[in-house]
């Protein structure tokens, strides 16, 4: 389970240095999503349970979302390649331009804590982060909720979501890790969210934690 | 705050000229947009080396051009910048600031104690580091307040939404009282 949690970790360090697109130039960049698209490679793999169960599931509002995810990153792999200039040239081609990649990309981040919030628990026992107080604990996520709003509304999300972005923009020379707080508190806030909303709107429907 | 009537002209001292950059036209269109609104001349300018049709491709030879710090020489420029009292700098943004084209066009004349209002089209990036690279190559400018415009494909820069942003801008740089 550890492994599996370092794996996800590496996984979303990754995805943050992919975001920085403008700090490490393109070869940096293709490497990092080469790497990610690996290690996404293996967490499919540990995770087949789920796509062996998934035929006879019924569609719950989790399996949507995980599918969105799955479209997420395929849409984001197929476009990667289609703009990449060092690792695979040959592949180049005009069917994706690079606000699709940018689209995509963006959405993997919102999908991707959403994916984790819905593992809050899990996590979180994992953490050891249940040993905390519940209202420390509520207390943080609500913290983190309210600065990932404002680093979202900073970042432009809403527009970023919507496509209309092909570059990202920080002024490195002032500080770089301003730069990954942001998408750190983003993805920490909307996990909190959506886990906060699963437990209040669990625990009110089914008297579940 | 100004009349209505004091919106157009005059421009003191000496004239208003509207000079851009574009590739693709977003940054002409928005160019226009401000001589209409300012009066005074318009300019463009241009690389005498071409880009090629294709974008990536144009991507690739503008990120080597930036890092090599490249002053291309100028097919298209301004003859004499002497009669401008404030100068509108317009370009698309380029990795995070202006095409080299404009970086040569800045250089190539004197703009001290002349005020140059800077705007740009983007994808993203707004106007990135443009200004603090304007600063650097005219330490001796007033630089005024710039504008940022999302342009692209089918961008909102060339829209009626834009168009009302420029109008708010020019007048909220007070151009008229700059004397
Ligand atoms: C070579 C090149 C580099 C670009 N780099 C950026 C960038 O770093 N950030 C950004 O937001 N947009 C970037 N863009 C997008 C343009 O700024 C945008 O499409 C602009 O509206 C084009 O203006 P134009 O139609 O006047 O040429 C780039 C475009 C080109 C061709």
């Amino acid at each position: 389970m550890r492994g599996r949690l370092a794996l996800d970790l590496l996984m979303f360090g990754l995805m943050l240095a992919a975001f920085a697109y403008q700090l490490t130039g393109n070869r940096i960049h293709e490497i990092v999503g080469a790497a990610f698209v690996a290690l996404a490679g293996s967490h499919n793999l540990l995770a087949r349970r789920w796509y062996a169960t998934l035929g006879h599931r019924r569609l719950r509002a989790a399996t949507v979302l995980n599918l969105l995810l799955l479209a997420a990153a395929l849409l984001l792999v197929a476009s990667g390649l289609g703009n990449s200039h060092d690792l695979f040239p040959a592949l180049r081609g005009d069917l994706f331009d690079r606000r699709t990649h940018a689209l995509a990309a963006y959405w993997m981040l919102v999908l991707g804590a959403v994916h984790l919030g819905m593992h809050g628990p899990m996590l979180a026992h994992l953490c050891g982060g249940d040993r905390i107080a519940p209202t420390i604990r509520r207390a943080a996520m609500l913290a983190l909720i309210g600065l990932g709003a404002c680093a979202a509304i900073e970042r432009d999300l809403i527009l970023k979501l919507s496509g209309a972005y092909a570059f990202d923009y920080w002024d490195f020379s002032h500080a770089t890790a301003g730069f990954f707080a942001r998408y750190v508190v983003i993805a920490g806030g909307l996990a909190s969210l959506v886990h906060l909303a699963r437990t209040t709107l669990g625990s009110t429907k089914r008297g579940q934690p | 705050m100004l009349p209505r009537a004091a919106r157009a002209l005059p421009l003191e001292p000496g004239k208003v000229l509207t000079v851009y950059y574009s590739r693709t036209g977003n940054t002409r269109a928005v160019a226009e947009h401000i001589r209409e609104l300012a009066g005074g001349d318009l300019a463009e300018i241009k690389a005498a080396h071409a880009y090629p049709e294709d974008y990536r491709a144009t991507t690739d030879q503008a990120k080597r051009e930036l890092e090599a710090n490249l002053r291309p020489a100028l097919a298209s420029d301004v003859a004499d910048i002497g009669p401008y009292g404030t100068v509108f700098v317009g370009f698309p943004n380029w990795w995070g600031t202006m095409p080299m084209a404009m970086f040569a066009f800045l250089e190539r004349h004197d703009f001290s104690g002349k005020t140059i209002v800077p705007f740009c089209t983007h994808e993203g990036s707004a106007l990135g580091r443009s200004i603090a690279d304007i600063r650097a190559l005219c330490p001796k400018s007033t630089i005024g307040q710039g504008l940022a415009l999302r342009g692209g494909s089918g961008g909102y820069a060339r829209g009626a939404a834009a168009g009302r942003e420029i109008d708010a801008w020019v007048r909220g740089l007070n151009l008229a009282s700059a004397g």
